[in-house]
């Protein structure tokens, strides 16, 4: 990897609550135009890393470490300089398509408020870039009127999606955006995003619990496990030829089409 | 939990004074010292609260009418508690036109000026300080049952009732064992705080002369008196006043504590 | 034998009317609804969300009854929800949650003791370490155990698994997986397992049903269903399935 390409980098990273350390010592870093997948079980500190790089993170967890974006520390900026890089620079895509929309608010004011927050530009200008967005992410233009509860899951995480790119950042976080969807449809959003992502030439954190869209969508892998990376490297290593054990044992416990094992490998010390 | 603890801890201290009234009082609450110096004396260290126009000590008094405003409270809401969870208990688990008929009596119980009734029942029935408690009682057990109601609608669609349902379990224990003890919450929470309402009314019936009739004393009826000397003998407004405020202000604290301590989403989740 | 006989079942939910002048307009969960399951087998019922396979597993067991058709399941059925948060009673101890269904047939208290500890073990829980543990102190993994613990406390015949592990990690499911495995063998039980995860029915059922907008659109052997499927729904389902490796 290209180290001059990477534009975040999270270095040491330790997050604690009260004396209790959750996360310890994680490093990565992120490279326009890769996606990182970050692949762990829940409780595995997977989301609370994603959330550190946006200091979104509740306030009595106390972070330390260092995460740089693009030359600047973000640990050490303020709330106004934080809050500009949020959506304009790096946005996330929440997992719960239903409960991350306002409901009474239609979509394309939904979208438009991220211009609306960071950019002083005329009407239809702004309704122009929704559209736009609209497009991109595959959805009819009729759908800037509708109400979120009128669309399907599937729909509702495009709005997600086009909501996170209105600002046209460089650093995508996915927080198992796909986890509460069917799957066909998540087949789909998952073209969508990698399409989206080559043509913008993006740096995507993919969190997820799920080994097998790792093998659709990752370049390269970190695998959590309470709180620690225990192994870290490309998609094709960490798939074909895992070093450590947990991450053998998560690939092999997943059933797989044409499975003929009666029992599963599940036990882990 | 701060909040609950101070009120609990005012409510135990007027509840204990009330309680040993005898022992703490000092005077006879019904003694009369209709004696020129005697009367309306202002407070001091022989009498607390001073005394009254007939010369009666207005602390004694007081402790005497903290019996009579704690035991209504208790009372009619243990009367609402009954009624409200037995009738909205029932209206929620069963539904279907039982559940009709008891929305509609509830609906009723809302459109009536409620204190105008209790003042017409009392009157009709005589005002005693039993019929009191059991009209305020009977009276206000409609927003319970609401609420209950509520509770069991949604508790009975969750998936360790049908459970249970599926495992033959009689509908008797369905709602005792698993229905029952996750609707309290917001029961306890209510009943506190109806609680002092249900002081509240007792006072204004008192005060109205509707209540506990006189020379038995009670916060309601001191201030009766207090009306007619409010220009020179303020304490006999003042305390009385303070303690029916300080009385509903505690179970109004317990109350909203127990409402964040019983939330099941302010912690227990993991 | 068939020990489970559904014929032609039909279901409908009265939606709730949101304005008087609109019609009060049934949605149909379920339609024309038919199959049988052999005693010892497991029948393996894969769709997408709303798809209606939730109704029949209320049905199956009945909650729910069905608008019309006949349901027959012969011998003692019980079912495991997906969501082991709200299927355990938050007031109750593990123990009393698995001892109730004993309970309240009037069974012995030592005999309830001992078969309580049999369960306990047979679903790998400790006993002296949980039976008196509240649901909210249990991973997401033992609540599902619990939950199967106090189906299997009475003897079974059928077991309808509503999605047992689609909301457990991967390994914790493996865990599960497994269990049911061992117990079905052990206890020949029936099984009516229902997933959206083409690849958990494949390696549990023997015979697959695909359903979509409440009827089945496709029914055969696990081998055909899954080597040569015959309807496109059914084929876009298992393309849709990422690879691992």
């Amino acid at each position: 990897m290209n180290d001059n390409q990477k534009i975040l980098e999270i270095k040491d990273l330790t997050l604690r609550i009260g004396g209790k350390c959750i996360v310890k010592n994680v490093s990565f870093k992120l490279t326009a135009g890769r996606v990182m997948a970050l692949v762990g079980e829940s409780g595995s500190g997977k989301t609370l890393t994603a959330q550190s790089i946006l200091k979104l993170f509740p306030p009595r967890i106390y972070a330390e470490g260092s995460i740089t974006f693009k030359g600047k520390n973000l640990f050490e900026l303020d709330k106004e300089e934080i809050r500009k890089i949020r959506g304009c620079d790096i946005s996330i895509v929440p997992q719960e398509p239903a409960t991350s929309m306002n409901p009474v608010t239609r979509v394309g004011e939904q979208i438009a408020e991220g211009i609306r927050q960071h950019q002083e530009r005329s009407k239809p200008d702004i309704k122009q870039r929704v559209l736009e967005l609209l497009r991109m992410v595959k959805l009819d233009e009729g759908t800037f009127s509708s109400y979120p509860h009128e669309l399907s899951g599937g729909a509702r995480q495009r709005v997600l999606l086009a909501m996170a790119l209105v600002l046209d950042p460089e650093v995508l976080i996915l927080d198992e955006a796909t986890t509460a969807l069917d799957v066909s449809i998540q087949k789909d959003i998952i073209e969508l995003i990698m399409n989206i992502q080559k043509e913008r030439n993006l740096a995507i954190l993919f969190i997820t619990h799920d080994f097998s869209i790792v093998n659709l969508i990752a370049h390269n892998v970190c695998v959590m496990r309470k709180g620690v990376i225990v192994e870290n490297g490309t998609k094709e290593s960490v798939l074909h030829n895992p070093q450590n054990e947990y991450t053998r044992r998560l690939i092999a416990c997943v059933p797989k089409l044409g499975d003929t094992r009666r029992r599963l490998p599940n036990n882990i010390s | 939990m701060k909040r609950i603890m101070i009120g609990a801890a005012i409510i135990m201290v007027i509840a204990i004074s009330a309680i040993c009234a005898p022992v703490v009082a000092g005077y006879n609450p019904l003694e009369m010292d209709l004696t020129e110096d005697a009367i309306l004396q202002k407070p001091s260290l022989e009498h607390f609260f001073g005394t009254d126009n007939l010369g009666r000590d207005v602390f004694s008094r007081m402790l005497y009418g903290a019996r009579v405003s704690l035991s209504v409270g208790f009372i009619a809401v243990i009367i609402s508690l009954v009624i409200g969870v037995l009738l909205g208990g029932v209206s929620g688990y069963f539904g279907g036109w039982v559940d009709a008929v008891i929305m509609r009596v509830v609906e009723v119980m809302y459109s009536f000026p409620t204190f105008f009734l209790i003042m017409m029942v009392v009157t009709f029935l005589g005002p005693n300080i039993v019929n009191v408690m059991v009209v305020i009682g009977l009276t206000s057990w409609a927003p319970l049952c609401r609420l209950v109601r509520a509770e069991f609608l949604t508790l009975r669609e969750r998936d360790f009732v049908s459970s249970a349902r599926v495992q033959g379990v009689s509908n008797f224990r369905i709602i005792r064992r698993h229905i029952l003890p996750n609707a309290m919450a917001p029961v306890y929470v209510s009943m506190t705080l109806s609680v002092g309402s249900a002081i509240l009314i007792e006072s204004a019936l008192s005060f109205l002369g509707l209540g506990v009739q006189m020379p038995a004393p009670s916060w309601g009826n001191i201030l009766t008196i207090g009306k007619n000397y409010i220009d020179y003998a303020w304490w006999l407004t003042l305390f009385p006043g303070l303690a029916i405020l300080i009385t509903v202000l505690s179970f109004n604290m317990i109350g909203d504590g127990l409402r964040e301590v019983l939330d099941p989403k302010s912690d227990r989740k993991d | 034998m068939n020990i489970i006989e559904i014929k032609n079942i039909n279901k409908c939910f009265r939606k709730r009317k949101t304005a008087w002048w609109l019609k009060k307009e049934p949605i149909k969960a379920v339609s024309d609804v038919s199959f049988s399951v052999e005693k010892g087998k497991t029948f393996g019922l894969v769709g997408e969300s709303t798809c209606g396979k939730s109704t029949i597993a209320k049905i199956l067991v009945g909650i729910l009854k069905p608008d019309s058709g006949s349901v027959s399941v012969k011998g003692e059925k019980d079912i495991v929800f997906q969501d082991p948060y709200s299927s355990l009673n938050p007031r109750m101890t593990s123990r009393e949650i698995v001892s109730e269904a004993l309970l309240v047939r009037k069974i012995g208290k030592s005999e309830i003791e001992t078969r309580v500890r049999q369960i306990f073990e047979m679903v790998n829980l400790n006993y002296a370490e949980c039976k008196d543990k509240y649901a909210y102190q249990f991973s997401g993994g033992e609540r599902q155990r619990i939950a199967i613990a106090r189906a299997l406390i009475r003897k079974l015949d059928v077991l309808v698994l509503d999605e047992p592990v689609s909301s457990l990690d991967v390994l914790v499911q493996a865990g599960i997986l497994n269990l049911l495995k061992d117990l079905q063998e052990n206890l020949n039980l029936t099984y009516v397992f229902i997933s959206h995860d083409l690849r958990v029915v494949e390696f549990m059922a023997d015979t697959v049903g695909v359903m979509r907008k409440g009827s089945f659109v496709e029914m055969a052997s696990k081998d055909e269903i899954y080597s040569s499927p015959k309807n496109q729904y059914t084929k876009t389902l298992l393309s849709a399935i990422p690879d691992i490796i």
